[in-house]
């Protein structure tokens, strides 16, 4: 798992330049989608093969704000204007879109609005992607944007393996025989639980791994 | 191993309608509320549009108390705890209750809270914004949180509210159709926006025989334009690749397309529909009967769907006459008979995001 942050004031202009430079499409972008899109660039691009189109990876953001940095830019517009670029931009779905245009991922794309900065729910969504077959990577951030200049960034991108015990283990979260998990593809006989997720112990051993024996014969 | 999800409860709230069976009732017999509003919102230029009264309303935020009502009708239709710790709630808007933009806490999450108080459900609300697909991707997830174990039944609320700034960026996008909006017509020139809340319980639990079943869904982009679709249905097309092995073609009485109206949009879905091998599947577009409803869509077309195999029809695709996309897509401005048990339910929405869902009656 690999994770990046991007601290708030940092000059997004200059992190483009440090890293980007050949996409001058991110400046049409409003702060949430620079952001989601810098995230995603700093997490992915090391990657072999890079620009491959691939429909295993998915991608998710997360947010508390959505893109309400943006509905202001756009409700200012409409006393004059209304402008269709910065109407664009007022879906939060629509850095997801950035980030699969970008990098040519073909699968799923989905955007989540939580309360919180709430870890248990962001790593609940995450497993939950990995029940569509196809999907073997997530590229998952927080992106919540108040207004364009204060703003948390948070990105991983979390493998399959990621969520595999470290050894031959089959129990998913801690060592709970019959436990479940998010995920058990049907093509990895015996590879059995792949563990999403330590909860750390509820008395009783309840345990919420978030798991599914996925068999789609 | 179960991996199918059951339908426990249904509800839509709606300018057709209160009930899933009036609304039904209406769209089969042609009616919509679609019409002209001279001046709705101060918006510059008139808007063709579904839209509720506002007067019943007078006093409440439209958003959240239209999926409260969508809601409780699915909740007691299911006869569900749903202050139980084993409930989850799952709402799916595009833009809320943006008509308070200044005013108020405009943000989804703020709308959820409202939603979960007023249903009585104990667990934190998830919200789904991915565009015009988002009641769709909603009950996508809410289905994978059942797989999963993390829940025993999910509500699933799906709801858009119109208001100045959906349609000025509508209008801005040149999107909107002056008069009533004309699905796969080779005269069709835009869409039209409506309103609507349509609510789904699911659980593993509780099937009957005759009820519905969620068998698969998926979620692919088109890795192509944040506000257009692909040309070549790419999004679309992989969608349906995935869920299709779910469904066994004999039983696959019709699809439900997206159908926005819009001249790229149904050009792009009768490409998909070729690709996939389903030319020969009869299929219907509520646009026409409902507007595009957003967030609520994927439910609301959903219930539709289901209340039609129910009655062996499939619905008519109001505002349909001369077909107008490059493939020969079988749809039909009158009800025709259906046969088979499942429907596919295809969406698409910007962000380049498509999904697909099979609905089966056991």
């Amino acid at each position: 798992m690999r994770t990046v942050n991007i601290p708030s004031g940092t000059s997004l202009a200059d992190l483009y330049r440090e890293h980007v430079g050949d996409y001058p499409k991110f400046f049409k972008m409003d702060t949430a989608c620079k952001l989601g899109f810098l995230l995603a660039e700093l997490l992915v691009k090391e990657d072999p093969d890079r620009f491959v189109p691939r429909e295993d990876r998915a991608v998710l953001v997360f947010s508390r704000f959505g893109s309400l940095s943006d509905d202001r830019n756009f409700a200012a517009s409409m006393e004059e204007l209304a402008s269709p670029a910065l109407f664009v931009y007022t879906l939060p779905n629509t850095v997801t879109g950035e980030i699969a245009i970008r990098n040519k991922y073909a699968g799923e794309t989905s955007a989540y609005v939580l309360e919180a900065f709430d870890p248990d729910q962001i790593l609940n969504q995450i497993c939950l992607a990995f029940q569509d077959r196809n999907t073997r990577s997530v590229l998952a951030a927080w992106v919540d944007c108040p207004s364009d200049q204060e703003w948390n960034a948070i990105g991983w991108l979390i493998e399959l393996e990621d969520l595999l015990p470290p050894a031959e283990g089959h129990h998913c979260c801690h060592g709970h025989s019959g436990g479940g998990c998010c995920h058990h593809h049907d093509e990895e006989e015996g590879g059995g639980h792949h563990c999403c997720h330590h909860h750390d112990e509820e008395e009783g051993g309840g345990h919420h791994c978030h798991c599914k024996e996925n068999k789609q014969e | 191993m179960i991996s199918n999800v059951n339908i426990l409860g249904c509800g839509v709230c709606t300018p057709l309608g209160n009930t899933a069976q009036e609304v039904f009732r209406a769209v089969r017999e042609g009616r919509s509320a679609l019409r002209l509003h001279p001046d709705a919102f101060g918006c510059a230029e008139p808007v063709f549009a579904s839209l509720f009264e506002r007067a019943p309303f007078e006093g409440k935020s439209l958003f959240p108390e239209i999926c409260v009502r969508a809601a409780v009708a699915a909740i007691a239709q299911a006869g569900i705890n749903v202050s139980s710790d084993r409930t989850a709630l799952v709402v799916c808007s595009v833009k809320g209750e943006i008509e308070l933009l200044g005013k108020a806490d405009v943000t989804l999450a703020a709308s959820a809270r409202k939603i979960a108080d007023a249903l009585g459900v104990t667990t934190p609300p998830l919200v789904v914004s991915n565009a015009c697909i988002s009641g769709l991707a909603g009950l996508v997830q809410g289905r994978r949180l059942l797989l999963s174990g993390l829940y025993d039944q999910v509500v699933v609320v799906g709801a858009e509210v119109q208001s100045r700034f959906i349609v000025s960026g509508f209008q801005s996008l040149k999107a909107l159709s002056d008069e009533a909006c004309k699905p796969f017509d080779i005269a069709r020139k835009g869409l039209n926006l409506g309103e609507a809340a349509a609510a789904m319980v699911l659980s593993q639990d509780g099937g009957k025989a005759g009820g519905f079943q969620i068998l698969e869904g998926a979620i692919r982009n088109d890795a192509n334009h944040i506000s257009g679709p692909s040309r070549t249905g790419e999004g679309s097309f992989n969608a349906l690749r995935y869920v299709l092995p779910a469904v066994d073609p004999q039983e696959l009485a019709f699809i439900s397309v997206h159908g926005t109206s819009t001249l790229y949009n149904d050009e792009m879905e009768s490409i998909a529909l070729d690709r996939a091998g389903l030319l020969d599947v009869p299929v219907c577009a509520l646009k026409g009967s409902f507007g595009h409803t957003m967030g609520a869509a994927g439910i609301l077309e959903s219930v539709m769907g289901m209340l039609a195999l129910q009655e062996g029809i499939v619905l008519p695709t109001r505002g349909f006459e001369r077909l107008g996309v490059s493939r020969p897509v079988k749809v039909s401005a009158t009800e025709v008979p259906a046969s088979g048990k499942a429907f596919i339910k295809l969406l698409s929405g910007f962000g380049g995001v498509n999904g697909a869902l099979v609905f089966r009656q056991s």
